[in-house]
């Protein structure tokens, strides 16, 4: 296998990984606070549910790179040719979204798990933890999106 | 239009057709009661004289509370020793009203049974406690098993001593050999058995060789047993304390067995709870009412629609009753309920998540609702998604019969599915790429293959909701006879903002030197009316200049505003790719017959976790691009939500006949 294809496939592959080390990090972070919350109310489990839910997205946004890349590269059909130069494009195309899953997750874990507290002592701000958590997850969408673009600009 | 108007009322009656009225009030259910110290606030200015918080009824809701408590505690019981299978989709029964408060006539009844099953759960925690103490005994009597002498029996002779002991399980073998080597015909050791960490021992010796013994004893740490309070060999009392146990385990099956006995009485439990409820809702608004000896005055808001049908109602019960009706002043606040169309009405439940509406601002939700569903269907963009989203929420409400904000998210749903499959329809999108592969074309473009085309579409999305944004406040500003204000405030920026637009498109897309002239000239104009406008309010001449010159820096946040609807794009790829990665997956599973078995079960779970995982995503970034980049421009939100006096229960569903 050519170096350019090792290189396309670490970048892909640490994508996954860090922006789901980020994910795990995040909703063990969140799930914390929402079994505490639970357990002095359990009606409360839909809305703290979808609060832990939130700094799972960037695991999901890893793993979507790593396929776009593996489409692109041919991993799944016919492979493409790759030079070394293209190999590291390719990775450095994966890096937006592997550093910044990884680490918006973990605050946006945080973050979720503060505003599962807050609905915790008082019912209807679920609304308002949910936007404030879904802020952070902005700058991963946007990493995403560099990703995703990059990844579709460099020709192979 | 979407906000009700509402009417103040203020209600004088006679003492003793207060539980009349009342009931009455609460089962038209239109009128929400003013605290007691909202009410007190304003009798300075009535001059009506000093008027005492009700004390009677006080006493009569902690009872309520009290019995609550009590059904309560029987309801938990009773499911914990039979429990009934209850799945998520059980419907509640309905029940009419009067039946209702026919069954606080039994709660004397009721409670009697209560009791009973407070003594019979006393009694289970009495049977527990034995039941440990028992278990402790016999583990604590089984390594002396061996020993065939009567516990109490266990006493010193004249000569001889008779005990039984523990030695540390390691030094066993070295205590019998110290034992062993006093060579002595006045000892008997018996090894008896062994505890997690001691050996048990049996030992008699003649008191002759007391010192001997004493010296091997203190030397390997010996110690005496006490068997206190027990009588009989250690198999005697293993026996025995068995049997106590089987009784114990008889009676409680007995116990449990009568506590099942009363499962019948659910229902009629479940019904009483629900009428207490609705006497503890009535009794605490009873609360704040205020009363004389012989009157009692309320204080509270009815939407004027109902308002007519409100005092006919009261008057038709009582003919002792005073009914003003007032209209708030300009700048009083009063309790919001929305009035909208049924396809609107659903979204409202997004707008609550954030902020209620206050009762002087225009209700968003009518502008909000259009938007809210095609950006949740550019976000799920899969027309085959759409199609089984629209299905199971039509389902679910059919079936299930949802209410209040249950029935309005699914509602939702049911909508944003609809919105799903026309942009999973223009973008090609049906199962991820299964729609590709057999051919189906996109009836506009694939975003996949042109993402800079989409980005645009995006952007320009985001322009036209953030505009219907300021339009809105526009419209308040005008409503409220700022003309000027929205000229300033929102038409300038409209002209710098579409100025600008039009300069960098026509740069980008060479659309010709007049359509970036134009665009030239409208965001100067519109930054020079900014720079004279926007600092109106300061004093002087220099503060008024620069506040205008800093209110351009405005701009980087219209920016970043419309560059945040990127994730609409970001979004519609997410359910796009990871449909595709599932049907690949299928793929994958081969040809073979359980291979298609294998691929039809990834694809089937597959896909429904797509869906779930994307319905959470487009439903939270939806809702983001509201509250921030749409709401952000007029909505100030913070009013109270109408909560009339009405008849709420938890297991029942009541109607009125």
């Amino acid at each position: 296998m050519e170096l350019g294809h090792i290189l396309a496939i670490s970048g892909g592959a640490i994508a996954v990984i860090l922006a789901g080390m980020g994910s795990v990090l995040g909703v063990a972070t969140a799930g914390q606070s929402a079994a505490g919350v639970v357990a002095e109310d359990p009606d409360k489990f839909g809305s703290v549910l979808l609060l832990q839910a939130l700094p799972g997205t960037q695991g999901i946004y890893g793993m979507l790179i790593a396929f776009i890349l593996m489409g692109k590269i041919g991993l799944l059909g016919t492979p493409v040719a790759l030079t070394t130069s293209q190999g590291w494009q390719l990775f450095a195309a994966c890096m937006p979204i592997a550093i910044l899953g990884l680490l918006s997750a973990i605050w946006q874990g945080k973050t979720a798990s503060a505003a599962i507290a807050m609905v915790g002592k008082r019912g209807d701000t679920s609304g308002k933890g949910l936007t404030m958590t879904v802020m952070v997850e902005t700058y991963a969408v946007l990493a995403l999106l560099a990703s995703i673009l990059m990844i579709n600009g460099i020709q192979v | 239009m979407a906000v009700i108007d509402m009417k103040k009322v203020t209600l004088i009656g006679i003492e003793r057709d207060k539980e009349k009225i009342l009931k009455a009030i609460q089962s038209m259910g239109n009128l929400q009661i003013s605290g007691f110290e909202e009410q007190n606030e304003e009798q300075k200015q009535d001059s009506i004289p000093k008027l005492a918080q009700d004390k009677e009824s006080s006493r009569t809701l902690e009872e309520i509370h009290f019995q609550l408590t009590e059904v309560e505690f029987a309801l938990e019981l009773i499911n914990t020793y039979s429990p009934v299978k209850k799945s998520m989709f059980d419907m509640k029964s309905e029940v009419e009203v009067h039946k209702l408060s026919a069954a606080l006539d039994s709660v004397h009844h009721i409670l009697k049974v209560v009791d009973e099953c407070r003594k019979l759960e006393d009694e289970l925690n009495e049977l527990s406690l034995r039941d440990t103490r028992l278990i402790n005994t016999i583990s604590q009597m089984e390594p002396w098993q061996k020993l065939d002498v009567a516990l109490d029996k266990l006493k010193d002779t004249a000569t001889s001593r008779v005990l039984a002991g523990t030695v540390n399980r390691g030094a066993t073998q070295r205590f019998l050999d110290s034992l062993k080597s006093l060579e002595s015909d006045l000892l008997v050791v018996n090894e008896l058995g062994e505890t997690r960490e001691d050996t048990c021992f049996f030992i008699t010796y003649h008191k002759s060789i007391e010192y001997e013994i004493s010296e091997v004893f203190k030397e390997f740490a010996f110690s005496k047993a006490s068997f206190a309070g027990l009588e009989g060999t250690p198999s005697e009392i293993i026996d025995k304390t068995n049997k106590e146990l089987n009784e114990i385990q008889n009676k409680r099956s007995e116990i449990t067995q009568h506590i099942r006995g009363f499962a019948d009485l659910r229902s009629d439990l479940e019904l009483i709870y629900d009428a207490l409820l609705i006497e503890r809702d009535r009794y605490e608004a009873i609360q704040n009412l205020t009363r004389t000896d012989y009157t009692f005055v309320l204080k509270g808001w009815v939407p004027t629609v109902e308002s007519h049908r409100f005092t006919e109602t009261l008057r038709s019960e009582t003919e002792d009753i005073y009914i003003k009706l007032e209209d708030p002043a300009a700048d009083e606040d009063f309790p919001v309920a929305l009035d909208n169309h049924p396809i609107i009405t659903p979204f409202e439940m997004v707008t609550d998540l954030y902020s209620t509406p206050n009762s002087k601002e225009l209700d968003p939700n009518i502008v909000m609702a259009p938007f809210f569903a095609i950006f949740f269907g550019i976000m799920m963009g899969d027309a085959a998604y759409g199609i089984i989203m629209a299905i199971a929420a039509l389902w679910f409400l059919k079936k299930m019969k949802p209410k209040g904000n249950t029935k309005k998210l699914v509602s939702v749903i049911f909508i944003g599915g609809i919105f799903t499959f026309i942009w999973g329809a223009i973008f090609g999108g049906w199962f991820g790429n299964a729609g590709e592969l057999a051919g189906i074309m996109p009836i506009w473009f694939n975003p996949s293959e042109e993402p800079i085309k989409m980005l645009i579409v995006c952007f320009a999305m985001g322009v036209i909701h953030i505009f219907a944004g300021m339009a809105v406040k526009a419209y308040a500003n005008i409503r409220e006879g700022r003309i000027m204000d929205a000229i300033f405030d929102q038409g300038l920026w409209y002209v710098f903002y579409i100025g600008l637009i039009l300069w960098l498109i026509g740069g980008m897309a060479n659309l010709g030197s007049n359509f970036v002239q134009i665009g030239q000239v409208m965001s100067i104009v519109g930054a020079i009316g900014l720079i004279l406008t926007q600092g109106r309010d300061k004093e002087n001449i220099f503060a008024k200049f620069f506040s205008g010159l800093l209110s351009l820096y405005d701009v980087t946040g219209f920016l970043s505003d419309v560059l945040s609807y990127s994730r609409l794009f970001a979004l519609a790829l997410t359910t796009g790719v990871i449909g595709t990665v599932m049907n690949q997956l299928g793929a994958m599973a081969g040809t073979s017959w359980y291979g298609w078995i294998l691929a039809a079960l990834i694809l089937v779970v597959g896909h429904v976790f797509n869906i779930a995982i994307n319905v959470l995503g487009a439903f939270v970034h939806t809702s983001r691009l509201q509250y921030i980049e749409f709401y952000g421009k007029f909505y100030e939100g913070g009013g109270k939500a109408f909560n009339p006096l009405s008849i709420r229960t938890k297991y029942s569903d009541p109607k009125n006949k």
